[in-house]
């Protein structure tokens, strides 16, 4: 690691923390610093401020760092996997699988899959909404990896992910076109994205499963360093190619999945953090890059859940417009600056 | 001044000519008149809005002018002429030329939306109904009586969709929409067949929306039972109100609204005819600030600033108990209401297939609505009434 990657890096964990403090202290209400302060070290004080800080505040903070850094890393696995700048953690279709899931149970209840499920296992609303994305993500990806296990060609693999993708779209658009306009309200929102419907409670199953999506990156870095000089380059290191793709494809799809399960589609800070990262760092070693995509991640995302409070009142700005709106310009400026391009190693 | 006076006077003479013509004392609800007299005043039952902003009448001799000004979004008010059947075709200039002249009374209605129903059900006139836009989301009995008779097709089966050609193969005297911004309506209008706009849900109080039904009585020529129907409910919601809001404010109870989706609150705006019939009921509101006039978002955390201790919880829904909500949502635990189990709903007569009685009834009788709430908030002053529609969230 050269001094100048050790000083950006340390750079963007001080960004973090400033940005994560910023994303406690502000919110669509006025607390007092001095009462988020008091309510964050467990002082006894007013309560509903307290209950505030603690109870939206932080867990919303919290789901915002994972999220950030969980799509984040899923981008750069699969820009690497697929040697293509535009590829995102989606790419394989799995927001579509897990739109479709939604879809199902938000739009579809005539068909009774709603009450199905509901009766079967007694989960209504959130967390219904949350088991229907991880369902439809799931059924997508396996469709993926089974298929792609015996196809040799990722270029084909991104194809028919694409294909996927439309496919199950083309399916939600006929849900869509058959709903009552008061279920339509509902999908919208979904769509909006938000981290602050990840309670305590679901950040039990969301922090696990986030955590371990980002430690099979950070450790697979060696083998996404080969990848990334051509798979013919790779199997000549000693690399089992086939075996490595699989992984990382998991890896980033679980992830990509399991932030869209939670926090519904947000789009963007997948493709845009590794980009910013390779542009600020200059350098494709993923030895770096891992590190640097993860706390670039949770900055982004923290600071578009800020961004999101803007409207003032008590309205609330779109979370996944935020991040198209940010990220966009970003990236125009990064590959526009970088010499070599964004992609060169 | 002058001006009024002078309708005022010739509504007289009209009215005596009316007498004398023809000893014609009410007007023709059923079929067209024979023989055209233009001395003669066609609507000698006429009707006064009084609560509901959006739509307006004027009587001519023998046709009507009404005015709704919402019936597009953000658009000039629409006027449609409403022509007694039997008569001439009026000659229409000015603001009045190209508008859309429906025959009135209307023989064959089709309604876009399920909440057009009850107006024909409290006029009694649900024989002109022959187009609903979905068979299934009809719970009226009448009419589902009706649709089992095959006297009723349907016009947008598919998503809500208008099957145009069904449409104006059926050639029905009225299509009732809920606006018509829609491009497919002006198809239809082109075709032939009247389309008029509903904009009963805009309304910022309940009597307002309720006043919608005499609306459609001016299509049905029905003015007098509208205006004695109404009348009689608006009296019952007057007396009830002026008897809740008479309690001493610190017995007014603080009312929340709405319920979380993901962190965002959607609630009742503070110009909703919700926030108006928590007024009318006695309590008061905790977003009465706010501007909206139809539903609003708030933050999660802005609604718990505001609503902690709000002492009564209505028009969530969708829950099975009050710990399934918390399961749902474990912040609702913050709110007072919930915690005292002051959570109501409006789903007592809901059926299996979620398909609710409160939506298709209420629009029409917001005494009910008014007695109900006014029940939960103080439940000394209405002990006989019985729960219409709103039931508590049950503990498990």
């Amino acid at each position: 690691m050269t001094k100048r990657e050790a000083l950006t890096l340390a750079g963007l964990v001080a960004l973090v923390c400033a940005v994560f403090l910023l994303s406690l202290a502000l919110g669509s209400t006025a607390i007092p610093l001095r009462r988020v302060v008091m309510a964050l070290l467990g002082t006894p004080s007013d309560g509903t401020a307290a209950l505030v800080v603690t109870t939206i505040r932080l867990p919303r903070s919290v789901t915002a760092m994972l999220a950030g850094a969980s799509l984040g890393i899923a981008g750069l696995q699969m820009q690497t996997l697929f040697r293509n700048p535009l590829a995102d953690p989606f790419a394989l279709g799995i927001s579509s699988g897990a739109s479709l899931g939604v879809a199902l149970v938000v739009l579809g209840s005539g068909y009774g899959a709603a009450a199905a499920f509901d009766s079967a296992t007694g989960i209504r609303g959130d967390a219904l909404i949350t088991a229907a994305a991880i369902v439809g993500a799931a059924l997508v990806l396996g469709l993926v990896l089974i298929v792609s296990s015996r196809i040799a060609n990722p270029t084909t693999v991104l194809i028919l992910g694409l294909m996927f993708g439309y496919a199950v779209s083309a399916v939600v658009t006929v849900l869509v076109g058959a709903s009552q306009p008061e279920r339509l309200a509902q999908w919208a929102q979904w769509g909006f994205g938000s981290f602050s419907g990840v309670t305590w409670q679901r950040l039990q199953l969301f922090g696990p499963l986030t955590f371990f999506g980002v430690l099979i990156a950070a450790a697979t870095t060696k083998q996404l360093n080969a990848l990334l000089l051509g798979e013919s380059y790779a199997r000549s290191m000693g690399l089992a190619v086939r075996r490595a793709r699989l992984l990382t494809m998991l890896g980033a799809s679980v992830l990509g999945a399991v932030v869209t399960a939670f926090c519904g589609p947000i789009s963007f800070l997948g493709i845009a953090v590794p980009h910013v990262c390779r542009g600020l760092l200059s350098t494709s070693d993923h030895r770096v890059l891992v590190p640097a995509v993860v706390l670039m991640g949770s900055a982004g995302a923290l600071v578009a859940q800020i961004v999101s409070l803007l409207p003032g009142g008590a309205g609330v700005l779109p979370l996944n417009a935020v991040t198209s709106l940010m990220g966009a310009p970003v990236v125009v400026a990064v590959l526009l600056r970088s010499r070599r391009g964004a992609f060169a190693g | 001044m002058a001006r009024a006076f002078v309708r005022v006077l010739l509504l007289c003479v009209v009215a005596t000519t009316a007498q004398t013509a023809g000893g014609r004392a009410a007007n023709v609800t059923t079929g067209c008149v024979d023989r055209f007299d233009p001395a003669v005043d066609y609507f000698p039952d006429k009707l006064a809005i009084e609560d509901a902003v959006d739509v307006s009448v004027e009587y001519r001799q023998s046709y009507k002018v009404v005015t709704v000004s919402d019936a597009t979004e953000g658009g000039p008010p629409e006027r449609y002429v409403l022509a007694q059947c039997g008569t001439p075709a009026p000659q229409l200039t000015g603001d009045l030329a190209g508008a859309q002249v429906v025959t009135v009374p209307v023989t064959s209605f089709f309604a876009f939306s399920t909440t057009h129903l009850p107006l024909l059900a409290d006029l009694d006139r649900m024989d002109v109904l022959t187009g609903v836009a979905q068979h299934d989301a009809v719970m009226d009995p009448k009419a589902r009586a009706r649709i089992k008779a095959g006297q009723v097709i349907e016009f947008a089966r598919v998503g809500l969709v208008i099957d145009v050609e069904r449409v104006v193969a059926a050639k029905p005297s009225l299509l009732m929409a809920t606006g018509t911004s829609n491009a497919t309506l002006s198809v239809i209008r082109q075709a032939g067949v009247p389309v008029v706009a509903n904009s009963e849900w805009r309304e910022p109080t309940a009597l307002g929306r309720a006043e919608w039904l005499k609306y459609m009585a001016l299509f049905l020529n029905e003015e007098r039972r509208a205006q004695a129907v109404y009348g009689v409910m608006k009296r019952r919601y007057r007396s009830l109100s002026v008897r809740a809001t008479a309690r001493p404010v610190a017995e007014w109870p603080l009312v929340m609204t709405g319920r979380s989706t993901r962190g965002l609150f959607s609630i009742a705006g503070g110009r909703s005819y919700v926030a108006a019939l928590i007024r009318d009921a006695g309590g008061r509101y905790v977003w009465a600030d706010n501007a909206s006039v139809g539903f609003a978002s708030v933050d999660l955390e802005a609604q718990i600033q505001r609503a902690a201790d709000a002492d009564i919880w209505i028009n969530g829904g969708g829950w099975k108990n009050l710990a399934a909500m918390t399961v749902d949502e474990p912040r609702y635990a913050a709110f007072k209401a919930y915690r005292q189990g002051q959570v109501w709903v409006y789903e007592r007569r809901e059926t299996a297939t979620g398909a609710n009685d409160y939506w298709s009834r209420s629009v029409t009788r917001p005494d009910l609505v008014l007695a109900d709430l006014v029940k939960i908030f103080h439940p000394t002053l209405a002990p006989e009434h019985a729960f219409e529609w709103y039931m508590p969230v049950p503990a498990r």
